[in-house]
């Protein structure tokens, strides 16, 4: 025993050390390859040009911090930085909940629940692009929505993504529908993670289901719920492709978004420099959030 | 890895042998491909190598028009090879972040509209010297067109077609309507007076986006200018052109139609009037054949006749290793004999002077005869789309009633100040 034990923690060479050490980035070279080159270097690039004013043709000009002046000063990124915040307080509570909700439902013994599993996660399997351009029809003055909406009597002709009013809640509709069942599948993980004999001694406690789900459930989910906050936030400040595809922004910039503009400074107008550091804010502001987030969601579990 | 000696001397011997033999073949080929010209174009010399071109694929009708004329370059030269390389999406970005890496096609589309972002870089050929060569003159074309393409005295691109702003009309929906069909002479208050009547039902008179490649004619229309965007004749432009919908009801932004343009609303018959290009009534030829159409020249306005012309142009690269040859294939695609194949296919029209008398479809004339009187569509040089995005907020705003016409106009002539004055 004592002889096995000693083997056991004895430690490995300096060779044998050398060797993993070796082993392990041979195999791991051809990600870091491409971490380095197209991540790295990337992001060093990015923050670089932010400094500068650039177009692609010509070389970079440094112009210090013209471009987080200018950002601060331009209507459009401000009105996105409102469209954004917006977005994200209706979004991530309404998509946390409403997974929350569908995860509960599928724990249960439920006939069909198989099913439903299934139905419920295909929006994810979708691409966005396809998901997208199917509710730009339902959405359409003459389409689906609207004829349901009339076949119940209220007779309405709203052109939701063609009015002001409508148009970014209606991306936030098709947004939630299309991740809240990514969403789900993190709740639901997680609630079967939560050991069985605790809701046993709620159960001889005398608590019933919904006092389990509230005070059993719910405070255990707490790191899930901080994940899939932290997730939502995200996703909802990159919020682009359904923008690009269905509005382009419009109308009079109701959805338009700072990846949105990032991409017309960058991409359509060129303006390299301003589309960098329109990025690096962008990049600060989800750094915060999250750091924030951190701080009231604990994330320890309590068991 | 270090190698012996003897092997790497071993590996030197089979080496040379290789190379010998690739020598050999390249001075075959070689040989085959230069030396001896095909037909000689002018005095430009003999022409040979591979040629890459580039451009955006409109249709595939007209792409397959174009490479039928490049096939029709390649026999008449079987020493240049040329390929067609066209880009799906994002043709500027992509042409822009090709030319940064270096990676351009020898000879690709340019349109007026950014051009001059890209001639100031020194990245397109002057053809002056080719033109000289081959006798080709300044003359030939129609002088906006080709001054658009010129910059410091230098040219860099010739005009392979171009298209003005017509006024494209629904037959069946004035019939039906009993309004009487448009013609040359309208004028402003003609077509707020036809828009009312045509308006009906789930059919708007009238539909006008908010942009500027529709709105600033109307500006030109009006005697306005971008300079002075918020005088007088700016706002009435301004009022008039908004106003079909904000205050007529006899217009509706095509995103309000659920449709993606104005031409589409047009095809689908949700609008009887749009302003448009020969754009569409070629995609109406090919796409829409029940809907009874005609085009006329846009209405005079209370100022003058005017119109804004759009036009490409074949520019050549800087870098381009066989200039003559990819010179060669631009002024044959521009040259008189395939400019009137072009125009016989009723795509756009054609912008050597000489071939005008061939326009006789009324429908190609209207939009041929908006030429005189337009403006190139680079008002702003090399600012023109930042000038285009400004402008648009601001139509939007006055269309959606966010803002009252001169508050959009007094933010507008700050913001664009900037721009307009490089």
């Amino acid at each position: 025993m004592a002889v096995v034990a000693r083997g056991a923690v004895r430690r490995p060479s300096r060779f044998r050390y050398w060797r993993e050490w070796l082993t392990a980035y041979t195999f791991l070279a051809p990600f870091l390859f491409f971490l380095v080159v197209f991540v790295g270097a990337a992001i060093v690039l990015a923050v670089y040009f932010s400094f500068t004013d650039y177009d692609l043709l010509s070389d970079p000009v440094f112009v210090g911090l013209k471009n987080y002046q200018a950002a601060f000063q331009d209507e459009s990124f401000l009105h996105a930085v409102r469209n954004v915040a917006t977005y994200t307080a209706v979004v991530v509570p309404v998509q946390t909940f409403v997974a929350l909700v569908m995860a509960a439902v599928l724990d249960q013994k439920l006939p069909f629940r198989r099913f439903f599993r299934i139905a419920w996660y295909l929006p994810c399997v979708a691409s966005s692009v396809v998901t997208t351009l199917i509710f730009m029809w339902l959405f359409l003055p003459d389409g689906f929505i609207n004829a349901a909406l009339n076949f119940i009597g209220l007779n309405v002709r709203i052109n939701w993504l063609g009015d002001e009013a409508t148009a970014l809640p209606s991306i936030m509709f098709m947004n939630i529908w299309a991740t809240a069942a990514t969403m789900m599948l993190i709740f639901l993980a997680a609630i079967q993670d939560i050991p069985g004999p605790i809701y046993e001694a709620a159960h001889l406690d005398g608590a019933g289901p919904v006092r389990q789900f509230f005070q059993i459930t719910i405070p255990l989910l707490r790191p899930a719920i901080f994940l899939v906050v932290l997730l939502g936030t995200i996703g909802c400040f990159q919020l682009y492709d359904q923008v690009k595809i269905a509005t382009n922004g419009g109308p009079n910039e109701a959805t338009l978004t700072v990846t949105y503009l990032l991409w017309k400074e960058g991409f359509r107008d060129l303006n390299m420099g301003y589309a960098s550091a329109l990025g690096v804010i962008l990049f600060a502001g989800i750094f915060a959030i999250s750091l924030v987030q951190r701080r009231f969601l604990d994330v320890r579990p309590d068991y | 890895m270090a190698l012996s000696d003897s092997t790497l001397g071993g590996m030197s011997l089979r080496i040379r042998k290789a190379s010998f033999v690739v020598v050999a073949l390249l001075a075959l080929v070689i040989s085959a491909c230069g030396g001896t010209a095909g037909t000689p174009a002018g005095t430009l010399g003999p022409i040979s190598g591979d040629i890459r071109i580039s451009g955006w694929s409109s249709s595939p009708t007209e792409d397959a028009l174009l490479q039928e004329s490049i096939n029709a370059f390649m026999a008449a030269n079987p020493t240049v090879k040329v390929k067609w390389e066209p880009i799906a999406q994002d043709y500027e970005t992509v042409l822009k972040t090709n030319l940064a890496a270096g990676t351009e096609a020898d000879v690709f589309y340019a349109d007026i509209f950014w051009i001059d972002s890209v001639m100031k870089t020194g990245k397109l050929l002057a053809l002056d010297d080719l033109m000289a060569k081959s006798g080709v003159k300044k003359d030939d074309f129609v002088p906006t067109l080709i001054n658009a393409f010129a910059y410091q005295g230098k040219q860099y691109g010739i005009p392979k077609d171009f298209n003005t702003l017509g006024l494209v009309y629904n037959k069946d929906l004035f019939k039906a309507a009993g309004v009487a069909e448009p013609t040359n002479n309208w004028t402003w208050t003609d077509l707020q007076a036809a828009a009312k009547k045509l308006t009906t039902g789930g059919v708007v008179g009238l539909s006008l986006p908010a942009d500027a490649a529709r709105f600033v004619p109307f500006l030109w229309q009006a005697g306005g200018d971008l300079a002075n965007i918020n005088n007088a004749a700016g706002q009435a432009a301004v009022d008039f052109y908004t106003g079909f919908e904000a205050k007529d009801g006899t217009s509706k932004l095509p995103s309000e139609l659920g449709m993606g343009w104005a031409g589409e609303a047009f095809e689908k018959g949700k609008a009887a009037m749009v302003f448009e290009g020969g754009w569409l009534p070629a995609d109406l030829n090919n796409n829409f054949k029940n809907v009874n159409y005609g085009v006329v020249q846009m209405p005079k306005g209370t100022s003058a006749k005017s119109n804004l012309i759009f036009t490409v142009s074949y520019s050549i690269s800087a870098k381009t290793k066989n200039p003559n040859a990819a010179w060669a294939l631009t002024n044959y695609l521009t040259g008189s004999d395939n400019q009137a194949k072009v125009l016989k296919a009723g795509f756009a029209l054609p912008t050597r002077q000489a071939l005008s008398a061939q326009i006789t479809n009324p429908n190609s004339k209207a939009i041929f005869d908006g030429a005189p009187y337009g403006k190139p569509f680079n008002y702003a040089s090399a600012n023109t789309g930042k000038v285009n995005d400004e402008i648009n907020k601001a139509l939007e705003s006055v269309i959606l009633k966010k803002s009252s016409v001169k508050d959009a106009l007094d933010k507008l002539a700050t913001t664009i100040k900037p721009l307009l004055t490089p």
